[in-house]
């Protein structure tokens, strides 16, 4: 469960980016949130798994005060979380399996198995015929389930995604949406996914947090969204 | 364990990837290092060196004939005892003199076994130890100026000048030990930079996965220890070998016979040590100093 309250977040220098938002999403939601550039979308996001805290407000995330922990307790609050960026971070020097083992090795899984989770992972993403591959030997819709499977590899409650197709075309899109649906589904992981793409929101409709200016203008559970 | 292979597999990458830095951080280690024994080595030999001279060096002071008087003999012995840098004054009478001469000249010293009785033409003496083996020349001058010396000599002058030159060398090198492990520490932290930063992604990766800021750390420390390993590889090497090798050369001592040098064993090995774990050390702390800047705890 993600708890919202009264959060406001003024960054060092002045900018104020988010006013008061208050929202609940309960485990095993799906939610979109959306709202043009600069309405504090990315900054939500980066409250929720503590890289910032917020000015002002209570953020919490499966029982745990973020706003409030601390920096030595950050790491072991994130493997509650998955993160999935536009940009896929992926490390390119590593294949598609190291790529997901990564995720698991540095936060001390067991050898076996973190190499059965990451095979399994990759094949839930369904990119078991690409294991030994490297990064730049694939699609960008395959680029981005990769960074999926990482960030679900650890199996976290909340998968949290910032424009995760906000670099691929309508069709893969449509099919990391697809994905992201299973995951929430099959595992009951609560996804909040922030994104532009309206075709999106609209075909796959879901509850929809509209935010402007840092003020969250709209909370509708039926979903959908018109200019 | 496990984990432990895992961080040192990282800090090779690591150490591979900045090939050119690397080098040079582990070839300012390797000179550093050759100081460092060098200083080890002189240090240790000057110790037993200063003791052979303290038991060795000391001024023969001739007692003027006409303060042979008991009376006066005394009091020359406590005037001497109680100036600065005197350790100690023994009191040789004419048939002890006489007999230190004889012993000196072996075997052709009975010769003098004539002069033994009322008409030893010898003079008492005090034989005086020092305390500082450097102090001697003022020391023997203070005494000159007591009465009822005739004379003061001492032997040792070029061992005491010796000693000091080897204490400057030992003081030089110390300096230049200290610029150079500087030197050393910053390349060291330089490198562990470069590496941070070309981790960048990896790094802030393994924080949003959940990593902890010591798993984080730990390879780039690793870094510092391995180029402090290998630059120590080379100059222990060159200083076990050299000191060994000089050893044998100069027949166990240094110029006189005097000057014993400390035996290579196991002397060596312990300043082989020494030498591995200030180098490992001096990486840990320019990596550290690294760390401690560039991945700070943080959200
Ligand atoms: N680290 C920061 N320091 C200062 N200001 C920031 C920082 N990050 C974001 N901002 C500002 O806060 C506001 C909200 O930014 P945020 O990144 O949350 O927007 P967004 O909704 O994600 O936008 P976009 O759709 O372009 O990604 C913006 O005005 C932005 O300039
Ligand atoms: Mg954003």
């Amino acid at each position: 469960m993600i708890i919202l309250k009264q959060v406001f977040k003024t960054y060092k220098n002045g900018t104020n980016a988010l006013n008061g938002i208050s929202l609940t999403i309960e485990q095993g939601e799906f939610v979109y949130v959306i709202g043009p550039t600069g309405s504090g979308k990315s900054t939500i996001i980066r409250l929720i798994n503590g890289e910032e805290v917020p000015t002002k407000g209570l953020v919490e995330v499966a029982g745990v005060n973020v706003g409030r922990l601390r920096h030595s307790k950050v790491p072991l609050y994130r493997r509650n979380l998955g993160v999935v960026f536009q940009d896929f971070k992926l490390l390119e020097q590593k294949t598609v399996f190291e790529n997901v083992l990564f995720a698991l090795e540095v936060v001390n899984a067991p050898t076996i198995e973190a190499r059965k989770r990451a095979r399994e992972t990759c094949a839930l993403v369904g990119l078991s015929d690409k294991l030994n591959s490297y990064p730049h030997q694939l699609s960008g819709g395959q680029q981005q389930r990769v960074a999926i499977a990482r960030a679900i590899a650890n199996q976290p409650k909340v998968l949290i995604c910032d424009e995760p197709t906000g670099n691929l075309d309508p069709a893969k899109a449509k099919e990391i949406i697809d994905l992201l649906e299973k995951i929430n589904r099959e595992s009951n992981t609560t996804i909040l996914m922030v994104t532009h793409a309206q075709g999106i929101v609209n075909s796959h409709r879901r509850r929809t947090i509209a935010l402007s200016d840092g003020y969250l203008v709209s909370d509708l559970a039926a979903g959908g969204y018109k200019e | 364990m496990r984990r432990i292979f895992r961080h040192i597999k990282e800090a090779f990458i690591g150490l591979l990837r900045h090939l050119a830095m690397t080098l040079s951080s582990i070839s300012t280690i390797t000179i550093t290092l050759l100081f460092v024994g060098l200083f080890l080595l002189i240090t240790f030999n000057i110790e037993q060196f200063t003791y052979a001279v303290e038991g060795s060096v000391n001024i023969h002071v001739k007692v003027d004939p006409s303060f042979e008087d008991d009376a006066s003999v005394n009091s020359l012995g406590v005037k001497i005892r109680a100036l600065n840098g005197v350790r100690a004054a023994t009191f040789s009478s004419k048939d002890n003199e006489l007999d230190a001469m004889i012993e000196s000249f072996g075997e052709n010293g009975s010769i003098f076994e004539s002069y033994r009785g009322e008409d030893n033409p010898l003079r008492m003496a005090y034989l005086v130890e020092i305390v500082d083996g450097a102090d001697i020349e003022s020391v023997a001058v203070s005494i000159r100026e007591l009465e009822g010396v005739e004379a003061v000599a001492y032997g040792g002058i070029r061992v005491v000048e010796l000693l000091s030159l080897l204490e400057n060398t030992r003081q030089f090198v110390y300096i230049l030990v200290a610029g150079l492990g500087l030197i050393a520490v910053f390349l060291i932290a330089n490198t562990i930079k470069l590496s941070i930063a070309s981790r960048g992604l990896e790094i802030s990766i393994m924080r949003t996965v959940g990593a902890t800021n010591g798993f984080i750390r730990t390879p780039f420390l690793f870094e510092g220890l391995l180029i402090g390993l290998f630059g120590s590889i080379l100059p222990i090497g060159l200083i076990a070998i050299g000191y060994i090798w000089m050893f044998d050369t100069m027949g166990g001592q240094f110029i006189t016979p005097m000057f014993a040098l400390v035996n290579p064993f196991p002397f060596i090995y312990y300043v082989s040590v020494a030498m591995l774990l200030i180098a490992m050390g001096v990486g840990l702390f320019g990596s550290g100093l690294s760390v401690g800047k560039h991945l700070r705890w943080k959200r």
